[in-house]
């Protein structure tokens, strides 16, 4: 018996195929290309990777226990420190 | 104009709406990827179609949870207390509803703890993936529509007429069992059908029961909830 003809498939049999056979490959992959759009567009890393040092500086001074304020300190060697003057 | 959208946390942390959108489409396609990769190694009879499912859903939650919480112990534990006085009186047999109930518990806290945005687009991100696993059938891994019963008079060899009847009328084929006695004549077979057109089922087993060689047709339409 030779081969016989196949019986057409009608439109949404057809559809229902579509959405389970390829629907998830096409959303598996629209993903992956939002993921790579959104990621290179607001999550690119740095254009420039620096370190920072402190510079951390130990400044000694009398203290006047009476006022509580501070006498003789030495702010010419803290020069480029936060601590520009002290006023009282 | 969505400044309304963008701008409606008002939790502890600004929201970052890209980076929102972006973790849970990482995780969403993620797990999508473990998903196929479980379906295509799962050996066994434990097969689920609601754990499969379970699996792509559960990595956005779990992303949504962590968005809400953010360093937050209190909220997290509020979402324990949450999770458990809800699990102590249910009993969740199924993964998939497990994953339901931390998805609208999740969506909750974050209403509740005034991360609006938040609330919005993890809502609609799960609401569109659970609508996607339904209207893909995620997860199935044997999809036919109808079971054909009959038995089969001539020799083995001669198949190929059968196979050709049934090719007429089903994209795919599957022999199911395959049975034969000594001593018995012929061979009793059952086929799992994916019909080109379902609604031509009786077309079919009238064709069957006329081809030379088969009798005790069998018919039985195979719904889509009988796999689990």
């Amino acid at each position: 018996m030779g081969p016989l003809p196949v019986i057409p498939t009608p439109h949404a049999q057809k559809l229902r195929e579509f959405r389970v056979q390829f629907l998830p490959a096409i959303v598996f992959a629209c993903t992956l290309g939002a993921i790579f759009g959104l990621w290179r567009a607001h999550f690119s890393p740095p254009p420039l990777v620096s370190e920072g040092d402190p510079g951390a500086r130990e400044i000694r001074a009398l203290a006047d226990t009476q006022g509580g304020a501070l006498t003789n300190m030495p702010l010419a060697r803290a020069k480029g420190a936060l601590v520009q003057a002290i006023r009282r | 104009m969505t400044d309304w959208l963008f701008r409606g946390d008002f939790g502890s942390a600004p929201p970052n709406v890209p980076a929102i959108v972006l973790g849970l489409l990482l995780a969403f396609a993620c797990g999508h990827a473990v998903a196929w990769i479980y379906m295509l190694t799962h050996s066994g009879l434990s097969y689920s179609r609601t754990f499969v499912n379970s699996l792509i859903i559960m990595p956005t939650v779990v992303s949504l949870v962590m968005m809400v919480l953010s360093n937050s112990l209190v909220t997290a534990f509020g979402l324990m207390a949450v999770f458990a006085i809800v699990r102590f009186r249910n009993i969740l047999r199924d993964t998939l509803d497990t994953t339901y109930v931390l998805v609208v518990i999740v969506i909750g806290m974050a209403a509740g703890t005034m991360k609006f945005s938040t609330a919005v687009v993890g809502c609609i991100f799960t609401l569109l993936i659970m609508v996607y696993l339904w209207g893909t059938q995620f997860g199935a891994r044997q999809r036919y529509d109808m079971i054909v019963n009959l038995h089969w008079g001539r020799p083995t060899t001669d198949l190929d007429d059968l196979k050709n009847l049934l090719h007429r009328h089903s994209l795919r084929s599957i022999c199911a069992s395959q049975r034969s006695h000594e001593g018995y004549e012929g061979t009793d077979l059952s086929y799992r059908l994916l019909l080109r057109d379902p609604d031509r089922m009786d077309q079919l087993l009238m064709e069957l029961r006329g081809l030379q060689g088969v009798s005790r047709v069998t018919g039985l339409r195979a719904e889509e909830e009988s796999e689990v």
